[in-house]
């Protein structure tokens, strides 16, 4: 490989805005007051496209007001076929999903060692010590890596080590002009982190990722441990504490933070399972009954990292980013999951018990909890008999891990394994065996049950038909008290897959970046359902073939919404009165949705 | 990315201006020599992967910039490294002067911990010159290697390929031995007690 210099223009001070953010051209957005139940939409459009001659990311260009013309005469290449709105039943729908292609390809950490392939990816993670020497990239080879930690340590270095004997942290500048890239440091000495985005994201987004990355170093090795390693050596390989699986998981974040994958990091918040009140209330009674001296948390979760309801001490809460790594660590990871035999895919091992020193960095920095872990299969043919559910209806082919929920047992005390099995059978004999539980689990997680014994799609995820929201696509509404949101359904359809989960998001992360860029909304400190002009809209359209797509996010002292339309066929009045509706609906069902309190001793 | 890793060594290379550090650093890793002088901005980075006892490791080797003016960049290349090359002209008496003031500006700047069994190699360039041209010894060198903590000594042609894989053999040995010295091996053992000061509410209301 040839030697890559640093060139004095390369690390010219003026060139790079330290301190505060660079020169970044946000797109216009619209912002709209909605005007009791006036809502005026058009004004400026974006339009997304993507230049032809580049191999990578997207553009946002932003049209003039008033020249809806040029906007439209601005022919976007994108494939793929707009969303139906037709009101068919939901049965009678194929299986398909309709896509939406705005330029989102799904990418993968790989250890590539050809210098074209590191240099086309639009989005980089890097771990480094201070001293330079490599920890982790999310691309390219040992090789590669080697050399860009010093270049990366040099140009930290650079601003923090000034001639003139001032200090200061870069914190991010951006290059090109089509598509800008943007780079982001994070510098938690004795670590460096860096990240690179050609997503046109912005540098609160980028922060918060990088920030996560770090936390999950906090998490498996713990802030002290981090810090005598180095306090006693400058030179310390950190790679020499990185196991296998905490490769395999650092890959799996950096996947889910390129690819939108995870909601949650995005806006913020964790996702419950809908469920009824009263089985909730009963689960927690459950769960209340089993409380020891040395149980701190326990936790049932169901497929996605969606919670059923937590049991915790009075005086100590969850924080969402400590549970967002937990699950992170044990759903997007192969160290939970073995290969049944006869079975040629890996699957979460509901066969076996984990016990797992984690460090929660915002629960303490300075020290590991124990974590017992058990996966329970809710697809059991004598459970099923039992409680009168019908086996043979259901999907034959439908993902291992999908009816699944895990129990989660943490303890302050390493030696408490014996006793938070215990606990955790007894917990998972009621489950079982408690016949409202079961079903109201079943039916949340793996499905309903018709009449004729049918089963159905699960009542865990709500449909934008169901509420009912005409035009609505997809919606997240995030509750900001209880930093909990629902993530529907794609209208109509069943779960969005990954790439469309991926699209989706990456839509809705524009729209966060643009509120959290705007000035603070002053005002509006009451508790309204109806939307007035204090509630700022913010308004994204995208130019889809000769459809448009609309994204918007509506935001008040209390609550999120974000959401999708098909643009083209867009009648205001209809759209005004389907947020209203989900937000009526989300307040009136919020038992059902959000986790309160949880189980509290 | 990897998950067998290489060892990772950080190798630096100081010395004054012109002395052939990059020359030196290119014929080691590239094979090759450049007649023409180009002067080192900032620092040149380049991975050389080598076998020692059959051991794998990767060199990460800094070579910085001779030039004064770059010198403010110095905690930051210095901090972390494993091994320290020190490199004089032959035909330049005051580069050879300097060595001493680039050893103890590297153990400041990199904040040493113990500065006598901290590895260094001194490099003696450009004896492809003509005897005449030549303006200090090999005894005088090797005297002063003595006296600075007998560190090891190789006098070398960056553009006649002579004796540079033996130094940089040399350079990479102590570095391994620097690197695993002081073996990490402590164990998960501090473990807080969580109820005294894991009190603390945040965002999640949950």
């Amino acid at each position: 490989m040839d030697p890559i210099a640093l060139h004095e223009n390369y690390i010219h001070r003026d060139s790079i805005s330290s301190g505060e953010s660079g020169q970044f051209d946000r797109p216009q957005v619209a912002r709209l007051a909605a005007q009791k139940s006036q809502v005026s939409l058009v004004s400026n459009s974006l339009v997304l496209s993507r230049p032809s001659e580049s191999t990578s990311g997207v553009t946002f260009v932003c049209s003039q007001p008033d020249n809806a013309s040029m906007a439209a005469s601005m022919e976007a290449s994108i494939g793929g076929t707009i969303f139906s709105d037709s009101e068919t039943a939901f049965h009678s729908l194929p299986e398909t999903q309709p896509t939406i292609d705005l330029g989102f390809r799904p990418q993968k950490a790989d250890m590539n060692d050809s210098e074209n392939a590191f240099f086309v990816q639009n989005k980089h993670f890097f771990i480094l010590s201070v001293a330079g020497k490599p920890i982790y990239s999310m691309h390219g080879s040992d090789e590669i890596l080697t050399v860009h930690a010093g270049i990366i340590q040099t140009i930290v270095s650079y601003f923090e080590f000034n001639p003139d004997g001032e200090t200061e942290q870069l914190r991010t500048f951006t290059s090109g002009d089509e598509i800008k890239t943007r780079f982001c440091f994070l510098n938690k000495a004795p670590i460096i982190l860096m990240a690179i985005s050609s997503l046109d994201e912005s540098e609160l987004q980028l922060n918060q990722q990088l920030d996560f990355l770090y936390n999950f170093l906090l998490t498996i090795l713990s802030k002290p441990h981090i810090d005598k390693v180095f306090r006693k050596r400058d030179n310390f390989d950190l790679r020499k504490l990185l196991g296998k699986a905490d490769i395999a998981c650092l890959d799996s974040i950096c996947n889910d933070l390129a690819n939108f994958n995870n909601p949650g990091l995005i806006i913020g918040g964790l996702e419950c399972l809908r469920m009824r009140k009263s089985v909730r209330r009963r689960i927690e009674n459950v769960l209340l009954a089993e409380k020891s001296e040395n149980l701190l948390y326990a936790l049932l979760v169901a497929p996605g990292g969606r919670l059923v309801t937590v049991l915790r001490p009075r005086r100590h809460t969850l924080h969402t980013s400590d549970l967002q790594l937990l699950f992170s660590m044990i759903f997007n990871t192969n160290t939970f999951r073995s290969t049944p035999e006869g079975n040629e895919t890996q699957q979460l091992a509901s066969n076996e018990e984990f016990w797992v020193p984690i460090c929660f960095p915002k629960f303490n920095p300075n020290g590991f909890l124990y974590s017992f872990i058990q996966f329970v299969d809710l697809k059991d043919e004598k459970l099923m008999y039992l409680h009168d559910l019908n086996m043979s209806a259901l999907e034959q082919d439908a993902n291992p891990d999908s009816s699944k929920i895990t129990v989660i047992l943490v303890s302050a005390y390493k030696d408490s394994f014996f006793e938070m099995r215990k606990i955790a059978s007894s917990i998972i004999k009621t489950v079982k065996l408690n016949r409202t539980i079961y079903r109201d689990l079943f039916k949340a997680v793996v499905g309903t049950q018709g009449a004729n014994g049918e089963t159905g799609a699960s009542s865990g995820k709500v449909d934008p038909v169901e509420i009912p929201a005409p035009l609505v696509q997809h919606f997240v509404f995030k509750s900001k008290k209880h930093t909990q949101f629902v993530f529907s359904r794609l209208a109509h359809q069943r779960e969005p897959d990954e790439n469309m989960r991926g699209q989706l998001m990456m839509l809705y992360a524009k729209l966060h970046s643009q509120f959290s860029g705007a000035s603070r909304i002053t005002g509006s400190q009451h508790d309204s359902d109806f939307l007035d002009e204090s509630h700022f809209i913010n308004l994204v359209r995208w130019k889809h073939q000769n459809d448009n797509l609309v994204g918007f996010l509506i935001t008040t002292t209390n609550y999120e919404l974000y959401l999708l339309t098909n643009g083209g066929i867009m009648d205001e009045k209809v759209l005004l009165r389907s947020c209203k509706n989900i937000i009526k609906w989300c307040k009136k069902n919020q038992d059902r949705l959000f986790i309160s309190s949880g189980a509290v001793f | 990315m990897s998950t067998r890793k290489k060892t990772i060594l950080k190798v630096i290379i100081l010395g004054d201006s012109g002395v052939g550090k990059t020359s030196l650093m290119q014929q080691f890793i590239n094979g090759k020599f450049s007649q023409q002088y180009k002067a080192t901005i900032g620092a040149d980075f380049l991975p050389k992967d080598l076998v020692i006892d059959d051991k794998q490791v990767t060199m990460q080797i800094w070579d910085t910039a001779g030039q004064e003016r770059f010198q403010s960049l110095g905690v930051a290349f210095y901090r972390g490294s494993d091994c320290c090359v020190l490199v004089y002209d032959v035909t330049n008496t005051k580069s050879f002067e300097n060595l001493q003031s680039w050893k103890d500006e590297f153990l400041i700047q990199a904040n040493i911990k113990d500065p006598d069994n901290f590895p260094f190699v001194v490099i003696g360039n450009k004896i492809d010159v003509e005897e005449n041209k030549r303006l200090v010894s090999s005894k005088k060198a090797q005297s002063l290697c003595a006296s600075m903590g007998n560190l090891p000594y190789f006098e070398t042609s960056a553009k006649e390929a002579v004796n540079v894989e033996q130094a940089f053999d040399v350079v990479a040995r102590n570095a391994l031995q620097q690197e695993e010295s002081l073996e990490f091996s402590d164990d998960y053992t501090d473990a807080v007690n969580i109820h005294v000061d894991g009190d603390s509410y945040g965002s999640c209301g949950c």
